[in-house]
């Protein structure tokens, strides 16, 4: 290389967008041979990226269950599990299964599960999405006005009873002022823990709301959760159901 | 509405892209549109506030219209340029050598949308659920678009906000604004701004490598690139902060490195530059730190040239760089806001061995969580990373080797060109990691634990250093070099007139 042609590396290469090129004598003949050359090497490239993916998440479960010692196993997760084992000692696995997560799993698998919920509503996938939360809050969304003053249930109400049936399901967020109000708003909802004045140790609430007294005054109904919740209510109620929700005065019951 | 209120956001854009200049291209002015349209529509959303203007559709509309009606007006009457011009700058054909259809370009470009149309599929599928946003961003949204106003039943009356809501509700406002808005123009779904953010992203990234002169090939290369990085792809189909935040520092900082190569006639990407990291400020406060490297280089380049023009510029630059953030500070101080936690993130000057030691092992490596630390994981940015150290070094050796070869011919000023660009790169990419990621150990953790937010909140907050690391990595003088000699034997020895 020449010193001349050195010394010129920082000019521009390529092409400025506002450069032209003028054709020149080659034809088109050599010219598409040499770009379906280039695009088939960087297709080829891409391909063996993309190729050969194993879902490792699947091959973790079942080295789990393996581990376990399932007598449920097949000989399908065995040679999944083999397949997984040899696939990530290779270097393809090393510095290409990433690139092969993006293709299989979230772009194909994505894709199959939306077609899977192709008729899903909206409420359907925050289901799927957000879990048992939602179809709690769903229930309570459904079952009273805009305006109503909803008590919540708090922190320790919404922890699944130790002696509660297996098919209990545990909720994360429900109380979660937050997350309730995002689901419920225009609702007003109160949480009698988190909105104390005192936080269950007995301090000073650091999130108590300076209202709590007056909104609890004018609260209009009360969630049940693990059938926590039917102290609040102004008159006895003789069938009580788990997760329900209930106006706090008898008349405004009969009404709905 | 919401097609028109995403028309008005692109018209605000538009409109102020060409304040700066008609000489934009397409590509930079389609992609910036929105990502500027918006920025001015949330900062004027916080000024009618605080006038005490119910924030709702119309009043969005009049501000936005007034500020195109002005925009253009000093367009058109101050740097008289003609309505053509402001709409086809460029006349739009066939290029000459339409015939040869690139087809590298085409491979690329469409797994490239192959992949960006999954993120779009995925992201107006499904409605958000991811817990920041549900009880942050697009809370705030909802309740903002059905009050009108920033400070809301979200707070109680003494100021603080509801429980769970960290400091979400004092966060700066642009993506959980631009939710809202998508709200008040009758959207079920606030993805639809997610979308707008990624796509706008995407096609100002690729407008801006075309100007850094790569060939298109290069360019749409970058592009696929930017879109394999695993996490920050599966992260563009939520709605959360991140991505939009990527996407402003991304094209902002590479708008400054075009300025940068030539000061002179790339004087429009200086305030390009300057409109997008301002903007970014009201995505997530510590975008504070991508403004400080940019406000390094204007200083640097002061300091070059200590003119009283450049004086100028540089406080311009540093007083529009932090006028939405003080802006935004301000209004939740008159307004009394406050997050629900007493103690707020803070720092911490002073060394503690075991922090650093369980600060390092996130980042770099040594964790048993992350193994290879969160900045070097395959799992959330697959080889970006290593790809961009392997040629940093590589491109500065070589950079080394060509700076002394033009000083012993005396070439100057070659010499200089070589060396300031690949410092900028140098600056702007591992400067702002160590930078980035030094601030987290300064971080004082009586809020959350050093694990939460390294392994969510850093790894999330890199995705802008990880396009920079990409650009890097594809528009190095050597990756420039392989794609020009692709570029030579498709097409020839061609000759080149501008």
């Amino acid at each position: 290389m020449s010193k001349k042609k050195k010394a010129t590396a920082p000019k521009a290469v390529g092409t400025s967008p506002a450069a032209k090129r003028t054709p020149t004598e080659e034809g088109l003949i050599p010219f598409y041979f040499k770009a379906i050359l280039i695009g088939a090497v960087l297709y080829l490239g891409i391909n063996y990226m993309l190729d050969g993916y194993i879902d490792m998440t699947k091959v973790n479960k079942v080295a789990l269950r393996i581990q376990k010692k399932d007598k449920k196993l097949t000989g399908k997760d065995y040679e999944l599990y083999d397949k997984g084992l040899e696939y990530s000692r290779t270097k393809n696995f090393q510095w290409f299964h990433n690139y092969k997560w993006i293709y299989h799993t979230f772009v194909e698998q994505n894709n199959a599960n939306m077609a899977k919920m192709d008729s899903a509503t909206l409420d359907d996938k925050q289901m799927a999405k957000s879990g048992v939360d939602f179809n709690y809050l769903k229930m309570i969304r459904d079952k009273t006005p805009e305006d109503a003053i909803i008590i919540m249930p708090s922190k320790y109400k919404a922890k699944r009873p130790e002696n509660a049936p297996a098919n209990t399901p545990k909720f994360k967020n429900v109380y979660r002022k937050s997350v309730s109000t995002y689901f419920l708003y225009p609702r007003t909802l109160i949480y009698e823990n988190w909105d104390a004045p005192l936080n269950e140790k007995g301090e000073p609430n650091e999130t108590a709301d300076p209202d709590y007294e007056t909104k609890k005054a004018k609260a209009t109904h009360v969630a049940i959760l693990y059938g926590h919740g039917y102290d609040e209510l102004k008159y006895p109620v003789a069938q009580r159901e788990y997760y329900t929700i209930l106006p706090i005065e008898k008349e405004a019951q009969t009404a709905q | 509405m919401l097609p028109l209120s995403i028309l008005i956001t692109c018209l605000v854009g538009f409109c102020a892209i060409t304040v700066i200049s008609k000489e934009f291209s397409y590509a930079e002015k389609i992609g910036s549109s929105f990502l500027l349209g918006i920025g001015f529509q949330v900062i004027g959303m916080i000024l009618l506030d605080l006038v005490g203007i119910t924030i709702n559709l119309s009043s969005i509309y009049s501000v936005s219209i007034l500020f195109i009606i002005a925009t253009l007006a000093y367009t058109l009457v101050v740097k008289k340029t003609s309505v053509k011009e402001i709409f086809i700058p460029k006349p739009i054909g066939l290029p000459s050598n339409w015939q040869k259809v690139n087809i590298p370009w085409l491979v690329i470009a469409g797994f490239a949308t192959f992949i960006w149309w999954a993120v779009v599929k995925k992201c107006l599928f499904f409605p958000p659920f991811e817990f920041d946003t549900i009880a942050g961003y697009d809370l705030m949204a909802k309740v903002l678009s059905n009050e009108g106003t920033f400070n809301n039943s979200l707070f109680y009356s003494n100021g603080k906000s509801i429980a769970n809501t960290a400091h979400r509700m004092v966060y700066p406002p642009l993506v959980s604004a631009s939710f809202g808005y998508a709200y008040m123009s009758g959207a079920v779904l606030s993805k639809i701004m997610s979308t707008m953010f990624h796509t706008s992203g995407l096609i100002l990234l690729y407008g801006l490598a075309r100007q850094l002169k790569l060939t298109s090939l290069n360019a749409i290369v970058i592009i696929l690139g930017v879109l394999l990085i695993p996490e920050l792809t599966a992260h563009s189909s939520l709605s959360q902060t991140n991505m939009p935040q990527a996407m402003y520092i991304a094209s902002g900082l590479i708008a400054l490195l075009i300025w940068f190569k030539n000061r002179e006639e790339q004087q429009r990407y200086f305030w390009l530059s300057l409109l997008l990291l301002s903007i970014n400020t009201l995505c997530r406060p510590e975008n504070i730190i991508f403004a400080f490297l940019a406000g390094v280089v204007v200083f640097v380049d002061w300091v070059e040239h200590r003119t009283k023009r450049n004086f100028v510029r540089m406080v311009i630059y540093a007083v529009v760089l932090l006028a939405p953030t003080i802006l935004w500070s301000l209004f939740i101080s008159i307004n009394n806001m406050q997050p629900d936690m007493e103690a707020s993130p803070g720092l911490l000057l002073s060394y503690d061995a075991e922090k650093f030691a369980s600060w390092w092992g996130y980042v770099w490596g040594g964790n048993k969580e992350v193994p290879s630390g969160v900045a070097r994981s395959k799992n959330y940015y697959a080889l970006t990373m290593h790809l961009y150290l392997i040629m940093t070094l590589i491109s500065s050796l070589y950079i080394a080797f060509q700076y002394r070869k033009a000083k012993l011919a005396n070439q100057n000023q070659t010499a200089y060109a070589l060396l300031s660009e690949q410092l900028f790169w140098l600056w702007i990419g591992l400067g702002g990691f160590v930078l980035y990621s030094f601030i987290f150990y300064l971080i004082d953790y009586n809020w959350d634990s050093l694990r939460n937010v390294l392994m969510y909140s850093y790894k999330r907050g890199m995705f802008g250093l990880m396009i920079i690391f990409t650009f890097f990595t594809f528009s190095n003088i050597l990756s420039r070099k392989l794609f020009e000699v692709i570029n030579h034997f498709m097409y020839g020895k061609e000759k080149k007139t501008n």
